[in-house]
């Protein structure tokens, strides 16, 4: 393993770990995706495939890895979202509307729900735009749709 | 300027405009209660799913572990194999088991036509009793042989 792909998964990996979690909800399982998305990453290197943008083609393949696994573990994931420990100082109406919001957003459509999660971790939508293949002009329109459906659930 | 819809709301909360636009919008809000009550209920939305989404603690990095390059060839395999599964075999498979449904489904006439137009007719005598078992009551059976000769047994 070189040095160079030593430095690419320290720097990267918190940040696919995150978007894995905030996809499919379980440690395990975003653990894998992420796995899965280095060892991909790395055959790529190996096979003298070019890579312009690593932090883009990580994220991008950690969102689609999470897409393929999340059916795989669907129920199990409205269970941790109704179980999600609630963190120290949270109200129990807090909590709940946070596992709402939660449970809403994966009612989202697959692209959707990857919007609001790049959305989540504080993209551009430039960035959001060149992951999801979005085109650029549509993403604050979509991103508004989203808010605006997960928004009907929720009072503000 | 006319009052901000909801992806303008939206690009301004994110800051995704041109510095004209903000100031545009700035000087718009001055005045108008109503999208600045907007502006407020999408940022604390925005605000509530960052918040539902965070992923709690520090996120511990595992030592990448290479798999083995026969543990990869078998999974690629694997992977292929189905999509040429679900291809090459189970389609077709799907449209053989379905034709042969169909065929089965469809009655043939010819086949009684085969027996060198014989046939035989039961009917059931007319004192015929359904509470009495069909072993103690008479049968006819009438039989049209090839020439059109009825014989009744």
């Amino acid at each position: 393993m070189t040095s160079e792909f030593e430095r690419i998964y320290t720097e990267h990996y918190p940040r696919l770990y995150r978007v894995a979690m905030k996809m499919l909800h379980d440690e395990d399982l975003a653990r894998d995706v992420v796995q899965e998305v280095f060892v991909a990453f790395y055959l790529a290197l190996e096979n003298g495939r070019e890579i312009k943008d690593v932090k883009n083609w990580l994220l991008r393949a950690a969102i689609n890895k999470s897409i393929d696994n999340f059916h795989r573990n669907e129920r199990f994931t409205k269970m941790y979202i109704l179980n999600k420990k609630a963190d120290n100082g949270t109200s129990p109406e807090q909590y709940a509307e946070n596992a709402a919001i939660r449970m809403i957003i994966d009612k989202l459509d697959t692209r959707d729900k990857s919007l609001i999660v790049l959305y989540s971790e504080g993209y551009s939508y430039k960035e959001i735009a060149e992951i999801t293949g979005i085109r650029f002009n549509s993403v604050g329109k979509m991103l508004a749709r989203s808010v605006e459906k997960i928004k009907e659930f929720v009072k503000t | 300027m006319d009052c901000l819809n909801k992806i303008k709301i939206q690009k301004y909360i994110d800051k995704e405009m041109s510095n004209e636009e903000i100031l545009l919008i700035g000087n718009h809000l001055k005045n108008c209660e109503k999208c600045r009550q907007s502006i407020e209920k999408q940022r604390i939305m925005a605000v509530k799913i960052k918040d539902a989404l965070s992923v709690d603690g520090e996120v511990i990095i595992p030592e990448f572990k290479m798999p083995e390059k026969e543990d990869i060839r078998l999974r690629d395999n694997k992977s292929h194999t189905s999509a040429r599964t679900i291809r090459r075999v189970a389609i077709p498979l799907a449209a053989a088991v379905i034709l042969l449904f169909a065929i089965l489904m469809i009655p043939n006439k010819n086949q009684v036509d085969l027996n060198d137009n014989q046939y035989v007719a039961f009917r059931l005598a007319d004192d015929f009793d359904a509470n009495i078992p069909l072993s103690q009551q008479d049968i006819l059976i009438s039989y049209v042989d090839s020439e059109g000769n009825i014989k009744t047994y």
